[in-house]
């Protein structure tokens, strides 16, 4: 569905012949899968002026949650390809469709990839008084007595981690799905699990008070937030650098020239001084991306996580 | 006043037929696991067969007892359910009035007369009044009306 | 402690003028949010969730606060006066305000659930202001064997709920527990009684459920029916609001004991102000020595559940604010303000950012004040309500309720599942189903499956699970003695009618019933 002002501004003949320099010619919807206050929103809302000053059109943030953020991903599937109608999502978008078979739009084909515009790091924690501190302590002991790993939901990407994670270590780990971040990290407090691949923002204060505490770091680098925690790469795992990355797409057949200019558009947002200082404490890592270049790792992603799907026999 | 109750007979029919249905699907289209890690066909499964029982019970309970006349209106549910559903077909295309006086107008036709001053006033009011509390209000972006296509 | 130093804090953030004007500000909106049947409390917020950007977060949780707990206030007002519910939490609150307010009381009902709301919120302030980090802690031992436990229990006390039949109440249960399947299943991804519809993978709107099954079927119930009610005009005075003696001699308990309901299941993630309405109403018909009573205007089964939904959206805020676990939808977009403005919620949130906290809780005292002193004068205005003939008013209802659908989400697809739920609500009004356990069946159904299967991954298998953790064992010990009290006592009252219908019998209109 489109955004009601676009569809009047379509009926009015105004968005008709479109060159990209005219681009917008009218206010563009950006649709976020996800509900209001999370992280993709944020981020998004605090984007969004910057792109209204610069193309003097309002933006409208339409949140449409549901379905493993695979409803509102549907939305603009099937949107007008003009640039008027854009989806900001997360990595979810790639992992998703390892594990739900049915969605009624094809991930590669359905849509043109125009920006990867940053990602959060992922920590592995568990309780402050589990009976481990390190990753090693934990794969040992789950072999001994098999553990349990929250997700934030079936096809998240905090679930690809943990998979991920338990198919390089060999960990014996069974995995329990939440509904959403929250519920995860409450079973990290209340000892019902072991083990989370959690947002620094949603393991929050509970890191700091030691309620929680971190274990290693999904990737090959320490992150700036918590200096003292090792990354996997360093403790010998080099194929986990997962991250929560998150993205901008537009329907597929819109014009790669309307595509570049917004692709320009966002980096240049991304690389103002203000913008890298409202998003940092936030635990963001901002990119410069080409649309073809996160087309590829799109595609790449799409087919990775697909095989690790099967081989963990998670999708049906 | 009939010989059996009959109004319970068929209410209690088509909770076996709806739970026969919802086991149905359940069973052929979700896979079911076991107890212990159920499928997603499990649960409604079980459910199906126990909304099934609830039916035989009932539909047993009414072959029993004497039953009064239902009461079953035709016009009522008609003009009020097509009222909502004018609403649901307008609201996109259209916008807010166009749905607004659709649903006025067509539910109104189930008091089965017309009375246009009446009905136009209140059209009039709700069409002043729903976009001031909603979408001066409440700030929510709906279209108040839109040319259509 | 400095226990006093920081209540002294707290208000003097939350007297502010600013905070006292936004304070307003939110109530008045929820109290409009709440008697607007269909516009729920999720929709406004989240409309209203972007201009937060631009207010301090103190100032714009205090608003949208206000917000969420001004609806349940206002919730109640068209359940008592129009039988169909402002939000869903007020649901149940239809079964004996609506009758009530047909007696000419409803006046009365309106009075009294203002009360009640307030004392059930007051009850839940005092607790948020004395045992946040101890209430807190103690919902973490909580985990998805004791959900499930409690869930059972909640559908064993409440399988009573509505008047009639016993399979009938079941037999709805267990629909709306079906409805409550229909979209993604969290475990393994199945879309379930989806019909391919694409905006059913989220599953069945609450409020469009609620809206088609007690709000469109009763107005075609209503419809030629109901001219003006028929109302003294005494009762529109506002001395009419007054309640006998009796009547709150017989509400402090339900109160108290609402209170306490709303209260517990307020401070439980994923449970809330509904489930606590609905729990409440049941064990209020279960103690009464009058059960039968209940469905035709006891002032216990409208004080006992707006206590308790108000008492619950208070202490919602303990694992919000405390653990950053936000219990709700809602709940998650009140965090989502702070973290807006950089403040990470979580244990430190109180000694970190005291004026925040403290603040935000004496400004419930603020906010409740004012819904006290804003709702009693409308109970004239509202009263007055029913003397606008019916042809005028149910087209006009109508219309709000499918907007309040539409805007949530705004897709038409909302629109027409209140359109097939009044399908529903009519064939169920025809057949003399009734609906309130079809609606908690709903809220309940969904969160017991998700634990129960949770529950089983975490024992590995072991049914054993729900009687060896001691919290879980506590309540399914509870649930057993209340099924067996529930047998025990339909066994009496089957006597009891047994013995009437002995005396019917010799009325010369049942001689003609078959033997």
């Amino acid at each position: 569905m489109k955004s009601i002002l676009t569809a009047a501004a379509v009926a009015l003949g105004l968005a008709q012949p479109l060159a990209a320099q005219d681009f917008p010619t009218g206010p563009v919807t950006i649709i976020v899968p996800y509900s209001p206050s999370g992280n993709t929103d944020v981020f998004t809302r605090h984007l969004a002026p910057y792109l209204e000053e610069k193309w003097g059109q309002p933006i409208v943030i339409d949140n449409r949650p549901g379905g493993g953020s695979m409803v509102g991903t549907a939305i603009v599937a099937q949107a007008e390809p003009d640039g008027h109608t854009l989806l900001v999502t997360t990595s979810a978008f790639v992992t998703a469709p390892a594990i739900q078979t049915s969605l009624p739009f094809d991930s590669r084909e359905a849509f043109a990839p125009v920006a990867n515009v940053g990602h959060v790091s992922y920590v592995l924690v568990t309780n402050g008084d589990s009976g481990f501190d390190t990753l090693e302590d934990f794969i040992a002991q789950s072999k001994d007595a098999p553990k349990f790993a929250a997700t934030a939901g079936l096809g998240t990407t905090t679930h690809f981690a943990i998979e991920k994670f338990i198919a390089d270590s060999g960990a014996d780990v069974d995995v329990v799905h939440f509904k959403g971040g929250g519920p995860a990290v409450v079973s990290i407090l209340s000892k019902e699990t072991d083990i989370y691949g959690s947002s620094i923002s949603s393991a929050g204060e509970n890191l700091k008070t030691g309620k929680v505490k971190a274990l290693a770091v999904l990737g090959n680098e320490r992150i700036d937030a918590l200096p003292d925690v090792p990354s996997t790469a360093e403790l010998g795992f080099p194929d986990l650098e997962i991250k929560q990355w998150v993205g901008m797409f537009a329907p597929a057949g819109t014009d790669p020239a309307i595509v570049a200019k917004i692709n320009a558009d966002v980096n240049e947002a991304l690389q103002t001084p203000e913008f890298v200082a409202t998003v940092t404490p936030l635990d963001w890592t901002l990119f410069q991306s080409t649309p073809e270049g996160f087309a590829q790792q799109v595609d790449e992603e799409l087919t990775k996580w697909k095989a690790l799907a099967v081989s963990q026999g998670i999708s049906k | 006043m009939y010989r059996i109750d009959y109004t319970d007979l068929v209410g209690g029919l088509l909770l076996v037929a709806l739970g026969a249905g919802v086991s149905l699907v359940a069973i052929q289209h979700y896979p079911l696991g076991t107890l212990q890690r159920m499928g997603p066909g499990m649960f409604p499964a079980i459910l199906g067969v126990v909304l099934g029982g609830l039916g035989i019970m009932l539909a047993l309970q009414a072959l029993r007892r004497t039953g009064k006349r239902p009461d079953i209106r035709v016009f009522s549910p008609l003009f009020v359910l097509a009222g909502v559903a004018s609403f649901a077909l307008l609201i996109t295309p259209a916008g807010l009035i166009p749905a607004i006086v659709s649903i006025v107008v067509i539910s109104s036709l189930a008091e089965l007369r017309i009375r246009p001053v009446s009905l136009a006033l209140l059209c009039l009011a709700l069409c002043l009044m729903a976009p001031l509390v909603f979408v001066v209000g409440l700030g929510l972006p709906i279209p108040l009306i839109r040319w259509p296509l | 402690m400095d226990f006093f130093s920081n209540i002294g804090l707290g208000f003097s953030v939350a007297l502010s003028l600013t905070n006292i004007f936004y304070c307003f500000l939110g109530a008045l909106l929820g109290t409009l949010v709440g008697v607007i049947p269909g516009l729920g409390v999720l929709a406004a917020i989240s409309m209203l969730f972007p201009l937060t950007f631009h207010l301090e977060p103190t100032t714009a949780l205090i608003m949208l606060a206000g917000i969420w707990y001004g609806t349940t206030y206002g919730g109640s007002t068209a359940s008592i006066l129009l039988n169909l519910p402002g939000t869903p939490a007020n649901a149940v609150t239809c079964l004996d305000g609506y009758p009530m307010a047909k007696q000419g009381r409803g006046g009365v009902a309106l009075f009294m659930t203002t009360v009640a709301s307030f004392f059930g919120a007051s009850f839940g302030i005092i607790l948020l202001t004395l045992f946040t980090p101890i209430i807190a802690e103690y919902a973490l031992q909580f985990g998805s064997a004791e959900y499930f436990a409690l869930m059972l229990m909640g559908l064993v006390a409440a399988s009573t709920i509505s008047e009639g039949s016993a399979i009938k109440g079941l037999a709805m249960v267990v629909l709306g527990i079906i409805i409550g399947l229909v979209g993604m299943d969290t475990q393994s991804a199945t879309v379930r009684f989806s019909f391919g519809i694409l905006g059913l993978l989220e599953g069945v709107s609450l409020i469009a459920l609620a809206m088609g099954v007690f709000g469109v079927a009763e107005i075609i119930m209503s419809v030629r029916r109901v001219k003006t009610a028929d109302i003294d005009p005494e009762s529109l005075k506002l001395k009419a609001i007054k309640p006998s003696r009796d009547e709150m001699r017989r509400s402090w308990f339900p109160m108290l004991r609402g209170s306490s309901m709303g209260s517990f299941f307020g401070t439980l993630p994923g449970t809330g102000p509904s489930i606590a309405a609905f729990l409440s109403y049941a064990i209020e018909k279960r103690i009464s020595r009058t059960p039968e009573r209940f469905g035709k205007g006891a002032i216990e089964g409208i004080m006992a559940p707006e206590a308790a939904n108000n008492a619950a959206d208070q202490t919602a805020f303990i694992p919000t604010l405390s653990l950053g676990v936000p219990g709700s939808a809602t709940m998650a977009l009140m965090l989502g303000v702070l973290m807006i403005h950089g403040v990470a919620p979580g244990p430190n949130l109180i000694s970190s950012q005291p004026e925040l906290f403290w603040g935000l809780i004496m400004s419930f005292w603020v906010g409740n004040l004012i819904l006290l002193l804003l709702n009693i004068p409308l109970i004239g205005v509202w009263v007055r309500m029913l003397t606008i003939p019916y042809h005028i008013l149910f087209p006009a209802v109508l219309a709000f309720i499918c907007i309040g659908a539409f805007t949530s989400g705004f897709s038409p697809l909302n629109v027409w599942m209140v359109f097939a739920f009044g399908v529903l609500g009519y064939l169920m009004r025809i057949f003399h189903f009734p609906g309130a356990p079809l609606l908690l069946g709903f809220v309940l159904g969904p969160l017991m499956e998700e634990h129960f299967r949770r529950a089983m991954v975490l024992s590995r298998g072991d049914f054993m699970t729900f009687f060896e953790r001691p919290i879980s064992a506590t309540i399914m010990a509870l649930t057993g003695l209340v099924l067996i009290w529930g047998v025990v006592s339909a066994e009496r009252s089957r006597k009891r009618q047994l013995l009437s219908e002995g005396e019917v019998d010799h009325t010369p209109e049942a001689t003609d019933r078959p033997t």
